[in-house]
């Protein structure tokens, strides 16, 4: 076609000095020229500030590039649309790579852009901005939503590329640390296409075998645009959902993914991962060591404080008893004095005498006795036999 | 509440060595702070001992699973053994 054309251009040439000149569609003129630039120019980069962008139902965009003097019609096809983090704001500047043509139907000329890139990483910021205000709004980047990561898990998922450094690091510090720790891998596309679609199953797929008891999410390290499935809002929105609790470990030093904001705990790197994740056996012995001898000393202050105790019970109660003894001593002290003055041997001591009658009772007056009858004087030193030889009454 | 269990558990692999240590902890503190009486002590002592033992064997003894977790068309999980990539 090409070549018909610019024969046919070259015919005409030679022909015109002779007939009259040919006449060309519009169409023939368009497509001519469009083969004319689009065989002049390689895919090139265009900088300039965007004007207009606009993005229609149909995923195409369209937009002005512009300088200080100059306008540059550009359209985006919908395939290389997809790849913007965002649309870029009105008078950003940025680079566009692509290659220029016309627009037979409209004879318009322009540049059809594959690449927008924002100088610096302007774009992502934005859209990172955008889902960080929409997740922050909804209340999932609250403080209070982290939950607390398992102490000891008996078995840690890790949700990354089973290729590359991340798994293997992962791997072999979760083994040095902890060999007893079951580790299941859910295998994901950490970049390019549906890599976010990719970590968004694993997440889902771990959460619904909750076989682990924590999640490793994340990969090494990259540019903006490698780390972009962990600033994706749906895998955001995946780790908030997700049952267990989840490490995000995307290696890079600077910037903070969506991913980190969200998690339950961020990890700088996915080797730092796997160290939070699970403890360190020559500690986790040590401690064991520790928990015994505290519970000896423990053991064994209670004995002490036992023995104690008896002891001072010991002293208490002889203490006691003794104190006691000695009262009930002074008592009966007191008592047998009482009694002793009470007592008729006191009485007889002071030169009286007693009369007992022969079966050793008491006579207290002269109705007790009759005549002739014996009775027994008791007196301070022995006894008398006595008979009664008369009773005269006093009255 | 099943704690006579519990170091049973751990020898038997039914215990996590997460909860072992939790109820080591436990029985550590109520030894320390709660001064129980001396057969009630002895009875925690020998439980709590009894855990690091079985602990301190499930961390030198036992060798964690490392596997890859496959899903199928049909949603299905299956478990196949991995191996990390060389260096």
């Amino acid at each position: 076609m090409r070549h018909d054309l610019f024969d046919q251009v070259a015919n005409t040439r030679a022909l015109a000095r002779e007939q009259v000149p040919q006449v060309w569609s519009v169409s023939q003129v368009n497509a001519l020229a469009r083969e004319l630039l689009e065989g002049a120019f390689p895919p090139l980069w265009v900088a300039g500030e965007v004007s207009g962008f606009k993005r229609y139902p149909s995923g195409h965009c369209y937009f002005t590039l512009k300088d200080g003097t100059g306008q540059l019609n550009c359209v985006m096809w919908r395939e290389a649309a997809r790849a913007l983090p965002a649309e870029p704001p009105e008078g950003m500047a940025v680079h566009v790579f692509g290659y220029l043509t016309i627009y037979q139907r409209a004879g318009r000329f322009q540049l059809v852009a594959r690449e927008l890139m924002a100088r610096g990483e302007g774009l992502w910021r934005i859209a990172f901005e955008r889902a960080r205000k929409k997740l922050e709004a909804e209340g999932l980047l609250d403080p209070e939503r982290k939950r607390p990561l398992p102490a000891y898990p008996s078995c840690v998922g890790v949700a990354t590329s089973v290729e590359g450094a991340a798994v293997r690091d992962i791997v072999s510090i979760i083994r040095r640390r902890a060999p007893w720790t079951h580790i299941l891998i859910y295998p994901t596309r950490v970049q390019g296409e549906g890599a976010a679609e990719s970590i968004v199953a694993a997440l889902r797929q771990a959460g619904r075998a909750a076989r682990a008891d924590v999640l490793i999410v994340g990969r090494g390290g990259g540019s903006a645009e490698d780390l972009r499935a962990f600033n994706d809002e749906a895998v955001a929105r995946a780790i908030a959902r997700s049952p267990l609790p989840v490490i995000s470990a995307v290696g890079h030093e600077t910037d903070v993914t969506l991913a980190d904001l969200v998690a339950d705990c961020r990890a700088p790197t996915p080797s730092a991962a796997a160290e939070i994740t699970v403890p360190d056996q020559e500690r986790l012995r040590s401690e064991l060591a520790n928990a015994g001898e505290r519970m000896a000393t423990a053991l064994l202050n209670g004995v002490t404080r036992g023995v104690q105790r008896v002891e001072r019970l010991e002293q208490q109660l002889l203490k006691a008893m003794g104190d006691a003894l000695q009262r009930h001593r002074l008592v009966i002290g007191g008592l047998r004095h009482r009694l002793q003055a009470l007592g008729p041997m006191e009485v007889l001591r002071r030169g009286y005498a007693l009369a007992l009658d022969d079966r050793g009772r008491v006579l207290r007056g002269v109705a007790d006795f009759t005549l002739r009858s014996r009775f027994v004087l008791r007196l301070r030193d022995g006894r008398v036999q006595a008979r009664t030889e008369s009773v005269s009454e006093e009255v | 509440m099943g704690q006579e269990h519990s170091a049973r558990g751990v020898v038997s692999g039914k215990l996590s060595l997460g909860k072992a240590i939790e109820r080591l902890e436990e029985i550590v503190q109520s030894l320390e702070r709660e001064e129980p009486e001396l057969e009630e002590a002895l009875r925690l002592f020998d439980e709590g001992m009894e855990l690091i033992r079985a602990a301190e064997r499930q961390i030198s003894e036992s060798e964690g699973r490392l596997k890859q977790v496959l899903v199928d068309r049909r949603g299905r999980q299956r478990h196949v053994d991995f191996e990390p990539p060389e260096q």
